[in-house]
């Protein structure tokens, strides 16, 4: 696994390095000092998992996750444990408290191992986004999320009983989609379409998908053309 | 119920018990004094008036007590006026009629001095018992009068009391901490140290002790001499070195008297940390942190200038600061403040400056 080191603080950064030495499974790609120079190595190293320090003076750690479009594996590393922290637990894949001790390291880095899988990057691997709304954080494999539906400026994104609202627009985001996977059904939706379970036609020629979950979404007559071209209905 | 609320009623006072037998003796006494005085003119035989009016004194002292227990006993201070008032006149008026009966009684039976026809006459015990009515009602109004000082008082007492007690709750909840943040970054640090420069790591442990015992012993005082303060933050400046490395470049000026003068704990710290925080700290090339206090017209002006700019919006100020500004309020009042402000020079400058008074005055307990 490609591991990076984000802290602003060298000794911290030399420590949890040290720490890294005694598994053979990890290397360390680089170290960064603050989240724009994360965010440069994250782009450019690609690394599997991601040793991050939440407070860090500038931009946070959190502000630096909204910033990319795939997420690496994360794991927070904070002096001390606060109310950010904690809304992470449901999601981020772990978290460490500095000093950092040996065995919390090694629970960290099975987890990892097992999203990450044996061969580190490859085919496998799944696409993380990391959504935020107000204090509550989620980190989601894209594959999960079921539709995503237009706010205003604002998107709304349904996964797993949650439906946060991003501050991003529903354009943007589709440009980072997989479009294999994800498809535009209106000016107002993206939809899964693994998740589509049934396609009623309408009577002006579009379509509305019935979603795992109980979620209808109307699909327009232009785009249902589209969509039975691209599932040769 | 009545067990309960007996329970919950207070001991009856000894101020009660004085004011009650001061009065009716004093009414007796000077009953007795009138009778002295005019008894001999009129030519009655004065040892069985006396006699009655000692007895009506003291069923009037008892009558008076049996009103009492009942304004307890049923809270009739604590009820409604508009349901107090008819309870309490029923209860003036039954009393009246049996002092009325009483003093019948004694004027059959202990003073003839009227015949008996003239006392059943019903004008005679309407005026008697309108008499026992108007005693009755003053003693009423003089209880209630005494009752409403007393409560006052101890109301004001317990108002101040809860005004002290909240004050108390706000200054330790202002009480500048240590971060815990810094505290555990500062550990971590230490554990890498120790292998990488192990005298270095040496000099660590000393400086945290001395800021660790400041901040605990400082914890429960009101106020600290400055030259204690400022010890705490040279451990502190210290440690944040070793975070910083040469990116933390620090001036210290500290007139020899400013050392003497009382301060809030934690006051200097907190502009410190402040200015390390919002300024240095974003500052990927570092800078200087410029620190002074001097005594100026009897009042302490602390100064930390460090290099940077404010961020605009407010909230860029930070709690700490908030919290500091808050506690000087509390403890000096307007005598006190704290201002930051940007400093136009060659190179942007914040400015951290908090004005705290000398003199321990009447503000200052």
């Amino acid at each position: 696994m490609k591991a990076l080191l984000v802290d602003d603080e060298r000794l911290a950064r030399s420590g949890l390095r040290r720490l890294l030495n005694s598994h053979d499974d990890v290397t360390v790609v680089g170290e960064a000092a603050n989240a724009d120079e994360a965010l440069a190595q994250i782009r450019r190293l690609d690394p599997d998992v991601v040793f991050l320090d939440v407070e860090m003076p500038g931009r946070s750690g959190l502000e630096l996750l909204e910033d990319l479009e795939e997420v690496p594996a994360v794991i927070f590393t904070t002096a001390f444990q606060e109310y950010a922290v904690r809304a992470f637990e449901v999601s981020a894949l772990d978290y460490l408290l500095k000093p950092i001790a040996a065995d919390r390291l090694d629970e960290a880095l099975d987890k990892a191992r097992k999203i990450v899988g044996p061969k580190g990057a490859g085919p496998g691997r799944k696409q993380r986004v990391f959504l935020r709304e107000g204090e509550r954080c989620w980190i989601v494999a894209v594959e999960e999320i079921r539709v995503l539906e237009s706010e205003g400026n604002y998107t709304r994104v349904y996964f797993a009983g949650n439906r946060p609202l991003i501050y991003k627009s529903l354009n943007a985001l589709e440009a980072t989609l997989d479009p294999t996977t994800f498809f535009r059904a209106s000016r107002s939706h993206i939809v899964n379409l693994r998740d589509i379970q049934s396609l009623e036609p309408q009577a002006e020629g579009g379509l509305v998908a019935s979603l795992t979950g109980g979620l209808k979404i109307g699909i327009s007559r232009r785009q249902a053309r589209k969509l039975r071209e691209v599932m040769s209905l | 119920m009545s067990i309960a609320s007996r329970e919950k009623a207070p001991a009856i006072s000894r101020a009660y018990w004085l004011c009650q037998l001061a009065g009716w003796s004093a009414l007796v006494t000077f009953q007795l004094i009138i009778l002295a005085v005019l008894a001999p003119t009129a030519g009655t035989p004065t040892p069985r008036l006396y006699i009655a009016v000692v007895v009506l004194g003291a069923s009037g002292f008892i009558l008076s007590h049996l009103i009492y227990l009942q304004i307890r006993r049923r809270r009739w201070l604590h009820i409604p006026l508009k349901t107090a008032w008819p309870r309490l006149a029923a209860a003036i008026a039954l009393a009246a009629v049996v002092q009325n009966a009483i003093n019948l009684l004694i004027s059959i039976f202990l003073v003839h001095l009227t015949p008996l026809r003239e006392n059943l006459r019903p004008a005679v015990r309407f005026i008697s018992w309108l008499i026992y009515v108007a005693l009755f009602a003053i003693w009423l109004m003089v209880y209630l009068a005494v009752h409403e000082f007393r409560y006052r008082r101890v109301a004001e007492v317990h108002a101040l009391r809860l005004e002290l007690v909240a004050q108390e709750a706000q200054l330790r909840g202002l009480r500048a901490q240590l971060n815990p943040h810094f505290l555990f970054n500062c550990l971590n640090s230490l554990r890498e140290l120790i292998v990488e420069d192990p005298p270095r790591a040496q000099t660590m442990v000393t400086q945290l002790s001395g800021l660790l015992r400041y901040s605990l012993q400082s914890d429960h005082l009101e106020q600290v001499l400055l030259e204690d303060e400022v010890e705490a933050v040279k451990d502190y400046l210290a440690l944040e070195a070793i975070r910083f490395e040469e990116r933390l470049r620090v001036r210290w000026s500290i007139a020899p008297d400013a050392g003497q003068v009382p301060v809030p704990p934690m006051v200097l710290q907190t502009l410190v940390e402040n200015a390390l925080k919002h300024g240095i700290s974003r500052r990927p090339e570092g800078g200087e942190i410029s620190i002074k206090a001097a005594i100026r017209n009897s009042r302490l002006e602390l100064e930390v200038v460090n290099s940077g700019e404010l961020s605009g919006h407010p909230s860029g100020e930070g709690i700490g600061l908030r919290n500091a500004r808050a506690r000087l309020q509390l403890l000096y009042g307007d005598k006190a403040k704290i201002v930051l402000e940007n400093v136009n020079g060659a190179h942007g400058q914040v400015r951290a400056a908090g004005i705290i008074p000398v003199k321990r005055g009447e503000s200052v307990p």
